[in-house]
């Protein structure tokens, strides 16, 4: 596979502050309480936490799966030899044989199906400016710009 | 306009805290203390609104004073109406108590690890382990809505199996390092897990080199974010019942 950019000095050598994200679940959710004054119910927060809470089992979801499965190319990208031996014993054949083509129709049929649905997780149209996090997969179709980590917000 | 006391939390007053700390609004934090306890607090408007920017200054404050002494702390949200109440009810009803929970939690802190899959990776091994799937997203029409929620189902399907076997990963990964470990609820169609870790404060190293050995075990397809040293908030309930120690 085609070596990743990992630079040896990575954030991840030390924890790092809490980001908006992590506070949601961990001080809205745990700590000492004296339940007589918790007030929590102050404006603002109920609209952080309904940020954060995405209904996985809902029509829409499945949607959205299928449009992301859908979408992508596994011809181009060279299947699994592309991919990491994540799991051994597992079956490699399968998912070959699709042409580009056919996909791209898929997907723009759906972009104008669901496009509007889209949250702002989702890529969909391509002159949006800077992916906001870089993907450390490095292989991708090189018309796409790079798709970015749902769960980094 | 009345003020009340925001509780951010509480450690020993023997406990050396960073000094000239900031709490919300951008004023001073106080201490509230007796011979063995100190409560962080500071003045908020009876009416102030709560944004963003209230709850990282209460989880950087907590932060930044557990790397130094042990905190326990306070949930988000606990407002007292003046210190004489922060007195009593800290120093006094609840003594015992925190005294236990300092004592439980002494020399440690939590860091937490969230790992989530790259959704495409997640999906090109979904698709690479199961033919059928493989197959069933070939055959399904694309202009029939039905089908493809049943495909998009059987997706999801997939990805939950690959998450949990995913999750187990991580955890049997990082779990040996810790004194205990806590799963926090997540709630992304990618993400795998996110753990909290309760580590001695001068251990952590080990704490450090487990998730950096981690990242690069997995990082060509999951993203870890690495977060702390928090004070230890999923561990509290752990000890509430029996002052355990995690010696």
């Amino acid at each position: 596979m085609t070596v990743m950019q990992q630079s040896p000095s990575r954030y991840l050598d030390r924890p790092a502050p809490s980001s908006l994200a992590d506070v949601i679940d961990t001080i809205l959710d745990k700590g000492l309480v004296i339940d007589i004054y918790v007030r929590v119910s102050l404006v603002g927060i109920e609209l952080l936490t309904i940020d954060a809470r995405i209904v996985i089992a809902s029509v829409d979801t499945y949607l959205r799966f299928a449009t992301a499965a859908n979408r992508l190319d596994l011809t181009e990208t060279g299947d699994a030899k592309g991919l990491p031996d994540l799991f051994e014993g597992i079956t490699e054949s399968g998912a070959k044989g699709k042409t580009s083509g056919a996909l791209e129709g898929v997907k723009e049929k759906f972009d104008e199906l669901f496009g509007g649905d889209d949250d702002e997780d989702d890529e969909d149209e391509d002159e949006e400016p800077q992916p906001r996090a870089q993907k450390k997969t490095a292989q991708r179709r090189p018309q796409k710009r790079a798709a970015r980590s749902r769960s980094q917000g | 306009m009345r003020v009340l006391v925001h509780v951010y939390g509480v450690a020993a007053s023997s406990a050396r805290l960073p000094d000239g700390l900031t709490g919300r609004l951008g004023r001073p934090v106080r201490r509230i203390e007796d011979d063995a306890l100190v409560v962080l607090v500071s003045d908020v408007d009876d009416d102030a609104r709560v944004r963003r920017e209230d709850l990282l200054v209460h989880a950087h404050l907590l932060e930044a004073a557990v790397a130094e002494a042990t905190v326990i702390p306070s949930r988000f949200g606990v407002l007292v109406p003046d210190d004489e109440t922060v007195r009593r009810e800290f120093l006094v009803h609840q003594r015992d108590h925190l005294l236990g929970l300092l004592k439980a939690f002494d020399g440690c802190v939590q860091v937490t690890v969230h790992a989530s899959y790259d959704e495409e990776a997640a999906l090109r091994e979904v698709l690479r382990r199961d033919p059928a799937l493989a197959e069933l997203r070939t055959s399904t029409d694309a202009a029939d809505t039905a089908a493809q929620v049943r495909l998009g189902e059987a997706v999801a399907g997939a990805l939950a199996s690959l998450r949990e076997e995913a999750a187990d990963l991580v955890l049997e990964r990082l779990r040996p390092h810790a004194l205990a470990a806590a799963v926090n609820e997540t709630r992304g169609a990618y993400d795998v897990v996110s753990v909290a870790l309760l580590v001695r404060r001068q251990e952590r190293a080990r704490a450090d080199a487990a998730v950096a050995d981690l990242d690069r075990e997995v990082g060509d397809r999951m993203s870890l974010r690495y977060v702390g040293p928090q004070p230890p908030y999923a561990f509290l309930d752990h000890v509430v019942a029996e002052e355990r120690s995690w010696a």
